[in-house]
């Protein structure tokens, strides 16, 4: 290799950072998750019922209803896309997966023969193999979710769309698919195995919620996916630089079908285990979530610019927006007052950000 | 000698403790080209960020314009006190015309409505004084690089400028426009407009420079007048030493030629290239030279698979080989370096340590996809030392390097793959002269170690001085070639004759 220089040059421009300038200290998660703890401060001062194990199981519970679809989203973030598709997704995966469940537990319908018989009585319901149906319904439903995100990634990584037109057209075909299926009508988790699916849904696990188990798997698994594999480092090359990740090599159109896939099955998980919480699947559910979704992630410092973003991110904006909403409940104050301090909040969070980048 | 129009006194500027500038005196007359050098870092930017108006300086100094003392306050503090500056990035918005961008910020309207026709008719005798061949109603977007410059100029001179700057204006002309703009220069010093003109190349400093000033480290070290301007002795004053070999080329092509490795033959897209045959042995430096626009970069997109061909085949070490993406040519062994190291090469937010890896990621990861932290850091630590890249660590964003480093850094990620052949577009552009030199060096050193280099370079004195054979383009095809041997050097004059099609293109 090169020779080494006789006289090395010293620059003057070329010095260490400091430690609060670089890696997480220096990122807009840092700050964020900064604020949320000075939340929890003054939310143990300002009202008694804050802290107890009640509130707080409701707050876990709460915040695990959007985090795991703002996982997906924040992956589509880093690579400098967005995916407005996931309230969307979240019902019609829902929708599919009860009507699925349902369909195949009424014995005499096409099909049911397979999963269920009838019992000597004549009446009841007894599932030919106990979980069987959970597991089918559950994959149907994530089966959709992959399906439409094989679309999305498709128009945008290979016909080269712009992601935001085509999740928007995806928002509202999904929704609107979701309807004729149902005719508008809701649908209800049902048969011998819903008890399986409520208990895993809105259950609760060693003292805390399921859904907030399968958060805190899933956010370790992305942890673990962005900075141990080479998907994950391919994942912020794309977002850094598009053009210099095709020329270096990165599969580029195989990574961003991957991570739109991979949001809508976040999307469609979210929406089964919303549904197993409600009791129903309706056909307006989920509506607009997308907004809280994206807004959860921008505040935990997802950027939209892409290349940067991660999962503690995504679970502190989740967390923030679901405390200050207890929070104003707790202090009784109009609940119409939550949706304007989010909008604040995003705008805050973004701008200290830009603030610090400013400075340093 | 005439009073100064522009002096600087004791100019420093400081950023969180790091001086960037060090009392820094200027002194610039009418009617004069004014060179500014230094290095990437020696606080040229600085300075002319002081004179826009975008940085504030540090209390102490002094800038007088025509003997007034002037402060210099925020972005159009320097177009009122007479200065323009003429970036190396272009700043033309180029959805709109021509005159729509000479007017930019200084609208005419009549009763609250653009006057488009006399915006048009405005600019008609600027445009003609420059000896421009397009219309004030024509979209910038449908200009060449060297007619944008040209927009660029004219809405300084309509602003009634009295000091222009220009940052490397030659960077992204061809030769023929670069002509051009020096015939312009000089006319617009003969009309008593002082120049002060910041570039790295050694050849327009020596043909335009009246006065050089040289930067170093944030301090000024030497300014020359017309007599003493000569290239090593600006280069010993930029660098702080001595380079006695600029281009070093200790290879021996007759000896250490080995077996072809590259082969492409009759490659072609259906537009910038037509039916490009050529060949590049084991240990061997090619040159590919000609005009901006020749199809030298698409020729080089053609051999990686970057853009489709629809004519040709490539053959590597004798084998045809089929490469539809960038990837599959990294995989046969073809490694390209792009000319566009910020937006194709490097991902500035992260960190080097990536940046290096990332080509071989899928090749080292263990069970076919969890990364090998220890090998990553290994090899970014290597190739620190190997090619000398200066960063507090690894660990260190790509973006904050200066252009050297970061043209190593990329470099360093194409090693990573050990190629066999090494397609190498601009180099050097944007690169400051110290380590201009380290990466002729390694390119050596790369070639003596067996590697095929291909080296597309519109800066003919480093073709001439690294490349053991050139080919030149022209037009989309290959003009012809020319061998290094002892009888016969090669000469700029005969490259770019080949690259024109005239039979003398110094006559």
């Amino acid at each position: 290799m090169a020779t080494p220089l006789e006289s090395p040059i010293s620059f003057s421009n070329v010095g260490r950072a400091k430690w609060w300038q670089s890696g997480f200290f220096a990122s807009q998660t840092s700050y964020v998750l900064l604020a949320l703890v000075a939340l929890f401060v003054v939310m143990n001062f300002a009202s008694p019922y804050f802290f107890t194990e009640g509130n707080l199981q409701n707050v876990a519970k709460n915040f695990s209803f959007i985090a795991i679809a703002t996982l997906g989203v924040t992956l589509v973030i880093i690579t400098a896309g967005i995916d407005l598709s996931v309230g969307s997704m979240m019902c019609f995966s829902a929708m599919i997966t009860s009507m699925v469940m349902t369909h195949i537990s009424t014995p005499g319908l096409p099909g049911a023969e397979w999963f269920v018989h009838l019992a000597a009585d004549g009446k009841t319901v007894i599932a030919n193999v106990p979980g069987l149906i959970l597991v089918v319904s559950v994959l149907a439903g994530l089966g959709v979710a992959l399906m439409v995100g094989l679309v999305n990634g498709f128009c945008i990584a290979v016909l080269g769309l712009s992601p935001f037109v085509t999740t928007l057209g995806m928002l509202s075909i999904v929704r609107g698919l979701g309807y004729v299926v149902s005719n508008g009508r809701g649908s209800f988790p049902s048969g011998p195995d819903a008890d399986y699916f409520y208990a895993l849904t809105s259950g609760v696990v060693f003292g805390m919620p399921a859904p907030f188990i399968y958060l805190v798997v899933l956010a370790v698994a992305m942890a673990v996916v962005l900075h141990h594999t080479s998907f994950g480092r391919y994942v912020f090359a794309i977002g850094g630089n598009e053009k210099a990740a095709a020329l270096t090599g990165v599969p580029v159109v195989r990574v961003k079908i991957e991570v739109y896939v991979i949001c809508a099955l976040a999307a469609g998980l979210q929406g089964i285990i919303v549904s197993g919480w409600l009791g129903s699947a309706p056909a307006n559910m989920a509506t607009s979530y997308e907004l809280n979704v994206i807004a959860a992630a921008v505040i935990g410092g997802a950027n939209l610019a892409g290349g940067v973003g991660g999962p503690l991110g995504a679970i502190v904006g989740c967390v923030l927006l679901e405390v200050i909403r207890n929070g104003l409940v707790l202090a009784q104050v109009n609940s119409y007052w939550q949706q304007a301090l989010v909008g604040v909040i995003i705008i805050v969070a973004v701008l200290v950000d830009r603030i610090r980048s400013r400075m340093a | 000698m005439s009073d100064p129009i522009l002096e600087m006194r004791g100019v420093s500027k400081s950023f969180f403790g790091i001086r960037a500038l060090r009392s820094v005196d200027l002194t610039v007359h009418a009617g004069e080209i004014h060179a500014l050098m230094g290095e990437n870092g020696a606080g040229k930017s600085t300075l002319m960020k002081i004179l826009s108006g975008a940085y504030r300086p540090d209390p102490g100094g002094e800038i007088r314009i025509e003997g007034r003392p002037v402060r210099i306050e925020g972005p159009l503090g320097g177009r009122a006190a007479g200065i323009s500056i003429i970036y190396q990035e272009l700043s033309l918005a180029p959805n709109l015309s021509v005159a729509e961008n000479i007017y930019l910020g200084r609208e005419m309207s009549r009763s609250g409505l653009l006057a488009r026709g006399a915006m048009r008719l405005g600019v008609g005798p600027i445009l003609a004084r420059l000896g421009a061949d397009f219309l004030p109603s024509t979209p910038v977007a449908q200009l060449s690089m060297g007619q944008r410059q040209l927009v660029e100029i004219a809405r300084a001179l309509h602003a009634r400028s009295k000091i222009l700057i220009m940052d490397e204006p030659t960077t992204a002309l061809s030769a023929g426009e670069s002509e051009r703009l020096f015939a312009l220069i000089r006319q617009l010093r003969a009309e008593g407009l002082a120049i002060i003109y910041i570039s790295h190349r050694m050849d327009e400093i020596c043909a335009l420079g009246d006065r050089v000033t040289v930067l170093r480290d944030g301090r000024l070290v030497g300014s020359l007048d017309k007599a003493e301007i000569r290239a090593d002795t600006i280069v010993r004053l930029m660098v702080g030493r001595d380079v006695s070999t600029f281009y070093k080329k200790d290879h021996d092509p007759a000896a250490g030629r080995g077996h072809v490795v590259l082969t492409a033959t009759g490659l072609a897209d259906g537009r910038r290239v037509r039916g490009c045959s050529l060949t590049v042995h084991a240990g061997e430096v090619v040159g590919l030279a000609g005009l901006i626009g020749a199809g030298r970069t698409e020729l080089a997109h053609l051999i990686i698979g970057a853009s489709p061909k629809t004519a040709g085949h490539i053959e590597i070490e004798g084998r045809p080989i089929d490469i539809r993406t960038p990837g599959e040519a990294l995989d046969a062994g073809i490694a390209y370096l792009t000319e566009d190291r910020r937006s194709l090469g490097l991902f500035l937010d992260m960190s080097c340590l990536d940046n290096i890896n990332l080509a071989v990621l899928g090749r080292d990861a263990k069970l076919g996809c969890i990364l090998d932290r220890d090998t990553a850091r290994d090899r970014a630590s290597k190739a620190f030392t190997a090619l000398g890249i200066r960063a507090a660590n690894v660990g260190v964003s790509a973006g904050v390097l200066s252009g050297g480093n970061q043209q190593k850094v990329l470099l360093s990620r194409l090693l990573a793959t050990t190629p066999k052949v090494l397609i190498l577009d601009e180099p050097t552009r944007g690169v400051d002269v110290g380590a201009k030199s380290e990466i002729y060096s390694i390119i050596d050193n790369l070639a003596k170690s067996g590697t095929a280099i291909l080296v597309i370079s519109s800066d003919l004195p480093e073709i001439i001085g690294i490349c053991d054979r050139v080919i030149v383009m022209r037009a989309g095809q290959i003009a012809g070639q020319m061998e290094r041997t002892a009888a016969s050097p090669l000469s700029q004059e005969d490259i770019m004759a080949l690259a024109t099609g005239m039979e003398h293109a110094h006559a």
